[in-house]
């Protein structure tokens, strides 16, 4: 189709000209107009042809702007869902968080089914349960990632949704699943919840909880080393120790680790675990985790299933229950023994790197993955 | 497959090309896209005759209009002719005039189907060559180029390209044609006319070369900008809810109005540059028009110009203007092909790193006898996933590798089909190592069923025979029923010819697994690869079928099963336990539980556990 256009046009355009020739001509030729009246015919249907042209052209481009611009309306016209609330409620958040009878349903899913808890400001909750249990639905209603259906989730006594968004953002420092950083400066990234430049003391304090200044030693530009596609890789495990780091520097007064310490090798996670807990003792935290190792020092452990609270209590309590929780520990204690003399071998080895070191770091550990893993037969 | 690779892997580089700019033009480039044309050849040529023809057609009516004007219109009206004879004189013109716009019409119709013809099929041409290229590519390749990315090589710069092909370069050879071919009418017409007219090319030239330097510069610039932004919004939107819980709605707002704002900028740039082309061509159009008009009337006082001429002038100058007014717009098409060009031969360019080796050795009988040695394997650099492993498989032998997660087990059966290639030691089928083999010819001994299979949108069976025709309608039923796959067939509403969606979402896992031990049945191959890891929830009655189907399909075969079903550890000759690369124990399942060693402990995690599950469930 798109082919006969441009003939077609040209072709009509031409016999417009030869008729003014042909009929113009005769009246002409008989007196009864003037050749420079013929002339001036022919110049102005020269004239007519490029605006003639340029209407198909516009109506086209008209008729894709305004499907454009339906499209766009149907963005502009989506709703937030979470909103900031009519008469917001200013007071300085302590960190207490409490779940009254919560629900949640994703469509017709329903994710979680009459949720209540309650953990003191400055208290430790750990959640466990097997994958699609609705930990991280859970954990999201807290920042107000979505809103409940059904029950309340407060924060000092008061809903999350009569929170302004902001702050209630704010005092949330939260490390999700799946890390997500972006391509800029490490320092940026962990400085992406302040408003203002981090300090190098925050920084300092930030990595030295999540363990992240071991592996920025190993880096030339240290923490202005540039991350993703345009900078280096990092591991797995650096990846998630930046976004405990970045959570820790907004200096939150909740705190929530969403299995963000399955990457980390057992020996790291117990030195950040350590070192959380002294961050923590004035704060709120939520670890949700697969490993009782993470999750056993908490005041109160949820075991979930299927958006229920199938179990509940401490570490102790849970394993003299001999439920769900006891069954995860026996397994893992028998996969801890599996590991143990791989873990034995490679805490050796670590010992034996950093006598073995003599620069100025002593005391460090070789850098992570790649180049310190030779397969040790020769 | 299940095989995994370091978060994030690679992409340097490969950011940085799709802000590849390239230019205008590129002699090399251009000669190896020209080279796509090659095989329709001959409608080239034809294509560039009807230009040819074309350009001359174009050039006519004019012409056809100076003689109705002179030689009819006015001898007429001036008495020198009578009315009459006038009159009659206007009729064969007309004709004529109306023949030229026929045929150039048809030509122009011609020369539009023929170059999209010719541009579609080169660009068909192209990707397909580009898809079986990366047919060719290892999953290395793969594990480190996004998918999206790869699809835009085929489909939006190969649209680039044929742009290019149908508009750009037929669109700029038809210009110079016409161009030249207005020039010698002109010249032939009046030469004192025709001077009078050519005085305005230096300035047009100029004025060309001026602008296209700009025009360039602001085209990068947008094209930079444009990247940035598309960067910077595929991070952020896909970043969301970290913008949102930090809070950083607000500075990343800025950000991107930053970014909006340069490129705003840019395309101000692009704007003044253009708002200033075209009223200067415009200008000089005119000016030459105004030009002819004094000259050509104080030539026809003189009684040296017909009026006809300078009407035949004043209508081929404006055709002589036009292609320097859409010179912006194809100079776009052309440096977008460019650099889409350049883009898709990097990749055409990207040589498959595993490759079948310049003298292969024949692979005539397989006994499908396997053995490793010394392997040493990493997907990354120096992480490595195997460890220096030994082992030998004999012939119709039937081994299950055991071994915790992370143990290695799937990077065997990747590097048995040669997916992967070994960093150390080599891999042995029937005593050759598979690097001195071609890779068709080792794949078509061995056959792998994934836990999930790959299901391609079709029929069932077109899903068992996998297009390879050769396979008869009764060869892919009786594998069907060897496998205890007929009975769910037969049940589906169409049987055979039922048609699957793509991933196969109407079929189970149980079925989807049925049918990829048809399909394995039906190629009959002598080494077997069963991925069979623990995650499917299938009932009880279809796990009986598939356990009787396994059992059948090991007889006679070499089979490696990495198996999370206790019976079928229980029916294999042999078991390797993998633990972190390294193979640690062998043997029988007695014997291994005896040893009370990692096996004993990986049965009592995963076999026992798991049999008690189920069994609980």
């Amino acid at each position: 189709m798109q082919g006969l256009i441009w003939p077609s046009i040209s072709f009509i355009m031409g016999l417009a000209v030869l008729s003014v020739l042909y009929v113009g001509g005769q009246d002409a030729i008989r007196g009864e107009l003037s050749i420079g009246s013929l002339v001036q015919f022919v110049a102005y249907l020269y004239l007519l042809q490029m605006p003639m042209i340029n209407i198909g052209w516009i109506s086209n481009m008209f008729q894709a702007g305004w499907a454009s611009l339906g499209r766009l309306q149907e963005i502009f016209n989506a709703a937030p869902k979470v909103t900031d609330p009519i008469d917001p409620v200013e007071t300085a958040i302590r960190g207490e968080v409490e779940f009254r009878g919560v629900s949640f349903a994703y469509g017709q899913t329903i994710v979680l089914h009459d949720i209540s808890f309650k953990i003191a400001a400055g208290g430790s909750l750990a959640i466990v349960g097997p994958t699609g249990s609705g930990k991280t639905t859970l954990v999201n209603l807290i920042p107000r990632l979505f809103d409940v259906q059904q029950g309340e989730v407060l924060l000092d006594g008061i809903s999350v949704e009569r929170r302004p968004l902001e702050q209630l953002r704010r005092a949330v420092g939260y490390v999700p699943q799946e890390t997500f950083l972006f391509s800029v400066p490490l320092r940026e990234n962990v400085g992406l919840g302040l408003d203002d430049r981090l300090t190098d003391s925050q920084l300092d304090w930030a990595g030295d909880v999540s363990q992240l200044n071991k592996d920025v030693e190993d880096f030339p530009a240290r923490y202005d080393t540039m991350i993703g596609e345009r900078g280096v890789t990092l591991s797995g495990g650096q990846k998630q120790r930046t976004a405990i780091a970045r959570a820790v520097a907004k200096d939150p007064r909740v705190l929530i680790l969403d299995d963000a310490l399955s990457a980390v090798d057992t020996y790291t996670e117990a030195e950040i675990l350590r070192r959380l807990r002294g961050v923590m003792r004035e704060r709120t935290s939520i670890v949700v985790a697969h490993r009782i190792s993470t999750v056993k020092d908490a005041d109160e452990i949820l075991v979930l299933d299927d958006g229920r609270i199938v179990e509940r209590g401490s570490h102790r309590d849970l394993l003299e229950h001999g439920g769900l929780y006891a069954q995860m520990y026996r397994r893992q204690l028998l996969e801890e023994e599996l590991e143990v003399d791989e873990e034995r071998e490679e805490h050796e080895k670590r010992v034996k790197a950093e006598v073995d070191d003599e620069a100025p770091r002593f005391g460090l550990r070789p850098p992570l993955g790649g180049r310190g893993a030779e397969p040790p037969d020769r | 497959m299940g095989i995994h690779h370091g978060g994030g892997a690679g992409g340097r580089g490969v950011f940085d090309e799709d802000e590849i700019l390239g230019k205008a033009y590129d002699a090399r480039l251009m000669r190896r896209l020209l080279g796509y044309l090659r095989p329709y050849r001959g409608l080239v040529v034809l294509g560039l005759g009807i230009i040819l023809g074309l350009s001359v057609t174009e050039a006519a009516p004019p012409v056809l209009a100076k003689f109705i004007v002179d030689n009819a219109i006015t001898p007429a009206v001036n008495g020198q002719i009578g009315v009459d004879e006038g009159l009659s004189r206007l009729a064969p013109l007309g004709l004529a005039y109306i023949a030229v716009l026929l045929v150039s019409s048809s030509l122009r119709y011609g020369q539009n189907m023929l170059a999209s013809y010719v541009g579609q099929n080169a660009m068909y041409d192209l990707r397909v060559q580009l898809f079986a290229h990366l047919q060719g590519l290892s999953l290395t390749f793969f594990d480190r180029n996004p998918v999206g990315r790869l699809m835009t090589r085929i489909t939006n710069d190969i649209d680039a390209l044929t742009d290019m092909v149908t508009q750009g370069v037929v669109a700029i050879f038809g210009d110079i044609l016409v161009i030249g071919v207005i020039a010698i009418v002109l010249l032939v017409l009046d030469l004192r006319l025709a001077l009078v007219t050519f005085a305005a090319l230096p300035i047009l030239i100029w004025l060309t070369l001026y602008f296209r330097r700009i025009m360039r510069d602001s085209f990068r610039a947008i094209r930079i900008r444009l990247a940035r932004i598309n960067a910077y919004l595929n991070e952020n939107l896909s970043g969301m809810a970290i913008v949102q819980l930090f809070t950083r709605e607000r500075a990343s707002y800025k950000q991107f109005d930053d970014l909006n704002t340069d490129l705003l900028n840019a395309n101000r740039g692009q704007i003044r540059a253009m708002s200033m082309f075209f009223p200067a061509v415009g200008f000089t159009r005119a000016a030459t028009s105004a030009a002819l008009f004094v000259a050509g009337a104080y030539w026809i006082l003189q009684g040296q110009l017909t009026l006809g001429t300078l009407l035949a002038f004043w209508q081929l100058v404006d055709r002589f203007f036009q292609p320097f007014g859409d010179l912006a717009e194809k100079y776009n098409i052309m440096q977008a092909a460019m650099a889409s060009s350049e883009r898709v031969f990097r990749l055409l360019d990207t040589e498959a790193t595993i490759v079948d080796p310049p003298h292969p050795r024949e692979l005539t009988h397989v006994r499908g006898e396997i053995a490793f040695e010394n392997v040493s394997f990493a997907y990354n650099e120096g992480d490595w996933v195997l460890r220096d492993v030994s082992l030998k498989i004999s012939a119709a032998e039937s081994v299950a590798i055991v071994g915790a997660t992370g143990a290695g087990k799937t990077s065997i059966i990747s590097l048995i089909s040669r997916f992967y290639d070994v960093q150390k030691g080599r891999i042995l089928l029937d005593g050759l190592d598979l690097r001195e083999l071609r890779q068709a010819d080792v794949r078509k001994h061995v056959g792998v069923v994934l836990q999930d299979p790959f299901i391609f949108a079709g029929t069932i069976a077109s899903n068992i025979r996998l297009n390879n025709t050769a396979i008869s309608d009764d060869q892919v039923r009786s594998a069907a029923s060897f496998v205890n796959a007929d009975k769910f067939i037969e049940k589906l509403p169409q049987g055979y010819d039922t048609v699957v969606t793509e991933r196969g979402s109407t079929l189970s896992v149980g079925q989807k697994q049925l049918l990829a031990f048809a399909r394995a049945i039906a190629f009959n191959p002598e080494i077997l690869l069963v991925l069979d890891e623990a995650t499917s929830s299938v009932d009880t009655e279809t796990e009986h079928l598939i356990q009787d189907a396994l059992a059948k399909l090991m007889v006679g075969r070499t089979s490696i099963i990495i198996a999370h079903r206790l019976s079928t550890i229980q029916n294999v000759d042999r078991i390797i336990v993998l633990h972190k690369g390294r193979v640690v124990e062998m043997g029988s399942h007695r014997d291994l539980l005896s040893q009370r060693g990692v096996y004993h402990r990986l049965y009592e995690l995963q076999y026992r556990a798991h049999e008690v599950e189920t069994r609980s469930v």
